[in-house]
């Protein structure tokens, strides 16, 4: 699984904080819609593995909505406005940057399109 | 406080990879990406466990190259995403995920996808990774030398004046900021004598060889077998060799 990968980074982050002699009170695992990863499985990974690093810490998992805005005209929409195929869906969840070849802007129809959140993997480490 | 975990994951993904080797050059069209797939072809004929990951992230075509259609072939996942085998050669392209279609990306966002899927790749155990750049000393380039800090740069120039001009520039870049990287200089496209061993000296990187002109290469673009019997292919053979020495000493 490719979430295998996203969890093992993460892990290894957590590794190096408590390396380095600091202590997170509260980790947030914050995954980008467009991403669209599945969260059952990274909490499969990651909550076994975080309670033994940081048992004392707290662990929350927040999806961020994904929004996006032309560069071309301003307009500015959501993932769930946009229609992809399955296909599509997969290419994007293996690298979110692949959405310039699928989502166009739904008023001028640029590719010129910023995506302005929830794109991808975030940790919030909070001590 | 707020982290990249693919930072750590492309530490992780790359701790098993032995060389890392960045194919570079300031200007284009100079023979970045037919030297990779050849360097890469030649290393696994040698049936050494090689990769090649095209990282012209706006312009992949490394693809065409070693003849593999990324609309048929779609890499696995397994503690990652898996690369696609070609001709003995672990190979990853973005053309996989854009279907070979245009992607314009800005600059952060070419860094985006580089993290991504350096971050995302799981190769295995590898002697040798071959990563084709795209041209320029642009963010991709800085991005992607700061990313994988122990990689070898392998600066490609032609014998043309002008390309000397850029190459002289590019290796002074690198000898300057970055002074503990290893530099290794390719002349491609030779016509006879090498001309640019002296310009190696000159910035301290170590000259690796020569690949000639060979105008058969056209045709046998797509076909790994044909590429490996041009001049360029069996040229690559020696290079090949000169690097494995290089590393090992
Ligand atoms: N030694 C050679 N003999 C014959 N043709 C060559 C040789 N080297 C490169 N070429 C041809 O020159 C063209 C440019 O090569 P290539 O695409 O590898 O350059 P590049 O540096 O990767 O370009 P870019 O900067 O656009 O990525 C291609 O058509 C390639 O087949
Ligand atoms: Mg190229
Ligand atoms: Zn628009």
């Amino acid at each position: 699984m490719h979430e295998w990968a996203i969890a093992e980074g993460i892990i290894k982050a957590v590794e190096e904080q408590l390396r380095s002699g600091v202590k997170p009170s509260r980790i947030v695992v914050v995954a980008g819609e467009l991403q669209n990863l599945d969260l059952e499985v990274m909490r499969g990974y990651l909550d076994p593995a975080l309670s033994e690093l940081v048992p004392e810490a707290s662990v929350e998992y927040e999806v961020e909505e994904a929004r996006f805005e032309c560069r071309s005209c301003g307009f500015k929409w959501s993932l769930k406005e946009s229609v992809l195929t399955s296909e599509e869906r997969e290419a994007i969840h293996f690298l979110p940057e692949a959405f310039h070849v699928y989502i166009r802007c739904p008023r001028c129809g640029s590719r010129d399109v910023e995506v302005t959140s929830g794109r991808g993997v975030r940790l919030r480490i909070e001590y | 406080m707020e982290l990249d975990p693919r930072l750590w994951g492309i530490r992780s993904m790359l701790s098993r990879v032995r060389h890392k080797i960045l194919v570079l050059s300031g200007k284009g069209g100079v023979g970045k990406t037919l030297t990779t797939a050849l360097l890469g072809l030649a290393a696994a004929r040698k049936g050494l466990p090689v990769g090649a990951l095209d990282l012209d992230v706006t312009d992949p075509n490394l693809h065409v190259v070693l003849g593999v259609d990324p609309g048929r072939e779609w890499p696995g996942e397994r503690k990652g995403i898996l690369p696609v085998h070609v001709a003995g050669l672990r190979f990853m392209s973005v053309a996989f995920f854009t279907r070979g279609r245009a992607a314009p990306l800005r600059g952060r966002e070419a860094s985006e996808a580089i993290r991504e899927i350096l971050s995302a790749t799981n190769w295995g155990q590898l002697e040798l990774l071959l990563v084709d750049m795209p041209p320029g000393l642009g963010e991709e380039m800085l991005e992607t030398l700061k990313l994988i800090p122990e990689s070898i740069a392998l600066v490609v120039g032609t014998p043309s004046r002008l390309s000397r001009d850029s190459l002289a520039r590019l290796l002074s870049l690198l000898a300057e900021n970055m002074p503990t990287r290893r530099i290794l200089l390719l002349e491609n496209m030779a016509r006879g004598e090498a001309v640019l061993t002296s310009l190696a000296r000159e910035y301290g990187a170590r000259y690796i060889g020569s690949i000639p002109y060979d105008s058969r290469v056209e045709e046998a673009l797509g076909d790994p077998s044909r590429l490996l019997d041009t001049g360029p292919g069996k040229a690559s053979e020696c290079i090949v060799e000169a690097i494995l020495d290089y590393l090992s000493s």
